[in-house]
């Protein structure tokens, strides 16, 4: 029986598109009938289609793509076995090396012992049909180590029998965190230190002071001139105590120069080397083309010797303590990982030694006041805070990596600055105290017994001394009296010791001022860093330093 | 074939265009086409051709006279259907009659499906009526 040909032509590709093959196009006849509508109509059906494969594998190819650069860890679980069916690179890349280690293997097997329960049950879950959101599980790395992450598993609707899963890394989140709720610690730690420490210097300078005027009034050989050098050795060391709060809670008066890391540790070097005996080797690797950093001098000396005396106490039977430093540029990945950490150029300073080490419970607490693993006695626990916290004034942060029986290494990283260095100061002068004169000195002090210790001290050296509590009375002195020197607190309960002078300045221009503080944030005085060109006396001061700065001061005129 | 009630009148502004003609009458813009496939540069032809017709961003309600259309690919009706048309036409209407241009406009309306109201209709006055309808209907909103 024959056919119209397009009906033939029709059926052909019918049979071709069953077979798969849709790049056959029907022949139309001239006409517009019925037979070269269904075979338009099959045409562009097949274009339609393969315009929709063409996109739907591209989409797919996509996915794909996604699934396996995911940067989280997806796979697809088995609910019946618990075993993974299928999983991206990243998930291969934690748990493998090879496919083989994770596909097919129950993910259990992957889950730490202690963490194996709370697995079972969201696995319970899920296999009853419910979807699980960010379960905190402890799973083994194939590398070795562990690591927290979280677990979400979708249930795949048709079967109940696979699930969706993501597993999230966030042992790098809880680091920061912890880094975080660390450093807001120390930062609590530091303010209440740094209040303690500021009243207990109003107080030494009382104690101290008039301590050293009464052993003073009495013959140096009495037993109560003994007596009293015991008080005023104590407070020495009180003042030491109070002055390494002080530098703990960023809050000691500094005076920050741009200044080379090398020729510092170089300077100290020698220093180091006495203070750590034969025992300890001393190893400088350093970097000769050391960015600039802004630090105070004396603190940075404090920081060496700190690290270095801890590094001698872990070497009981001596070792090799190597002092490095390097140009490092922390980027936004490691200021990521890093709390507080300001991406930039940063000169690194590391101090390592091949000690005892401390353990990770140690390690985390060594910033820490009065935090010592050393015997009653043998440390005030403030060493590494009094570092911590003259980093951090310096804007700069300090970690510390640690290994039992390995050694530790503290590495602090100061701010590049991009201005040529200035020279080492001089080593201060030892020479005796110049003191003692006839000049007029007013003091500006509202705290009474601060007043009145300052006012004896500096009239038993001979000068003429007005005593004010406030600026008014300061001014009222002025009208009748002609002062060559004031000496202020910069913080009046009324109005500052800055604003005093100033206004004092219009009348007498020559008028030289001494400024006495304890705080660290005032007028003159920005985050601990003076303003140039002033004369400043920190408290707590004792006798020769104030009749030293006066003297000073005077002689400047 | 040039059907003839699918003219433009005497004196009225005609654009010809790669696929055919285009001129606006009475409010609505006609389209004749006179190719039988139409290809992607067709149809791009054709809204060339409407633009400069009645000017940039301005929509109209179209009258398209498929009746000689034999084949529209794929990536013409894709373009038909998309954003550059939507910004020039308000409302489509189709004039079809044979069978395979049935089965064209009804691909285009039905499977490609344009992001405007569109009509399939056997002739002319019919589709004028529908746009009359269309328009009071979107005045009186």
């Amino acid at each position: 029986m024959s056919s119209d040909p397009r009906l033939e032509a029709i059926i052909e590709q019918l049979q071709r598109f069953a077979s798969g093959d849709l790049a056959f196009r029907g022949e139309m006849s001239d006409g517009h009938d019925e037979l070269d509508a269904i075979i338009v109509g099959l045409n562009m059906l097949a274009d339609d289609f393969l315009v929709h494969q063409t996109r739907s594998r591209a989409v797919i190819q996509d996915m794909a793509e996604l699934f396996e650069r995911a940067p989280v860890m997806l796979f697809a679980l088995d609910l019946a076995s618990g075993s993974v069916l299928k999983a991206n690179e990243t998930m291969i890349e934690r748990h493998g090396p090879a496919e083989r280690d994770v596909v097919g293997t129950p993910l259990r097997d992957h889950v730490v012992p202690m963490a194996r329960e709370a697995y079972a049950e969201a696995l319970a879950r899920v296999r009853a049909g419910s979807d699980i959101r960010d379960c905190e599980l402890t799973l083994r790395c194939a590398q070795g180590g562990e690591y927290v992450g979280l677990l979400s598993a979708t249930v795949v609707d048709d079967t109940h029998r696979r699930a969706r899963c993501t597993l999230v890394d966030i042992e790098d989140r809880r680091q920061l965190e912890s880094q975080l709720l660390q450093a807001q610690k120390m930062e609590a730690v530091g303010r209440l230190a740094g209040g303690v420490a500021h009243d207990f210097n109003n107080l030494l300078t009382v104690i101290s002071n008039h301590t050293e005027l009464a052993r003073m009034s009495l013959p140096p050989d009495g037993e109560a001139a003994e007596d009293l050098a015991v008080v005023l050795d104590a407070s020495a060391k009180a003042a030491a105590l109070t002055g390494q709060l002080l530098a703990f809670s960023r809050r000691q008066i500094i005076r920050p120069k741009v200044l080379q890391l090398n020729e510092l540790v170089e300077h100290t070097h020698r220093m180091l080397a006495r203070l750590l005996g034969e025992n300890v080797d001393v190893v400088l690797v350093l970097d000769p083309d050391c960015w600039p950093v802004r630090i105070d001098s004396g603190q940075f000396e404090r920081i060496l010797v700190n690290l270095a005396v801890n590094a001698r106490d872990a070497m009981p039977n001596g070792g090799k303590l190597t002092i490095e430093t390097e140009n490092v540029s922390l980027d936004d990945e490691y200021a990521r990982t890093h709390a507080e950490v300001v991406p930039g150029d940063y000169v690194m300073l590391a101090v390592t030694d091949n000690g005892e080490g401390m353990a990770e419970d140690v390690t985390a607490h060594v910033f820490e006041p009065f935090f010592t693993t050393k015997a009653a006695g043998s440390g005030t626990g403030l060493g590494l805070a009094t570092c911590y916290g003259i980093v951090r004034q310096a804007g700069g942060h300090i970690w510390v990596y640690s290994e039992l029986d390995r050694g530790t290494s503290f590495k602090i990283y100061l701010p590049r600055v991009r201005r040529p260095a200035e020279s080492l100061p001089d080593d201060e002068d030892a020479s005796a105290t110049r003191g003692g004169g006839t000049e007029t000195i007013l003091v500006l002090e509202d705290d009474p017994r601060v007043r009145a210790i300052t006012a004896r001290i500096l009239g038993t050296a001979g000068y003429t001394v007005l005593e004010a509590s406030t600026g008014d009375e300061a001014r009222a002195h002025f009208d009748v009296a002609t002062v060559d020197l004031l000496v202020t607190d910069v913080v009046l309960s009324e109005t500052t010791g800055r604003k005093v002078a100033e206004s004092l300045r219009a009348v007498a221009p020559t008028l030289r001022v001494v400024y006495v503080s304890g705080y660290t944030d005032n007028s003159i005085v920005h985050h601990g860093v003076l303003d140039p060109g002033v004369d400043f006396l920190p408290k707590p001061f004792r006798v020769a330093q104030l009749l030293e700065i006066v003297r000073t001061a005077l002689d400047r005129r | 074939m040039v059907y003839e009630d699918f003219s433009p009148p005497e004196g009225a502004r005609v654009i010809e265009t790669c696929a055919g003609l285009v001129w606006r009458e009475d409010g609505l813009v006609y389209e004749s086409i006179r190719v039988t496939h139409i290809e992607l540069e067709h149809a791009r032809g054709l809204v060339h051709g409407i633009r400069e017709l009645v000017g940039p961003n301005i929509r109209s309600r179209l009258v398209t006279d498929m009746r000689s259309t034999r084949w529209v690919s794929a990536d013409a009706r894709t373009y038909s259907a998309g954003e550059e048309m939507r910004s020039i036409v308000e409302a489509g209407a189709i004039v079809v009659g044979s069978p395979v241009s049935r089965v064209l406009a009804s691909f285009f309306v039905r499977v490609t499906a344009p992001p405007f109201p569109v009509r399939l209709f056997t002739s002319r006055e019919a589709a004028e009526a529908w746009h009359a309808e269309v328009g009071v209907a979107a005045s009186a909103k």
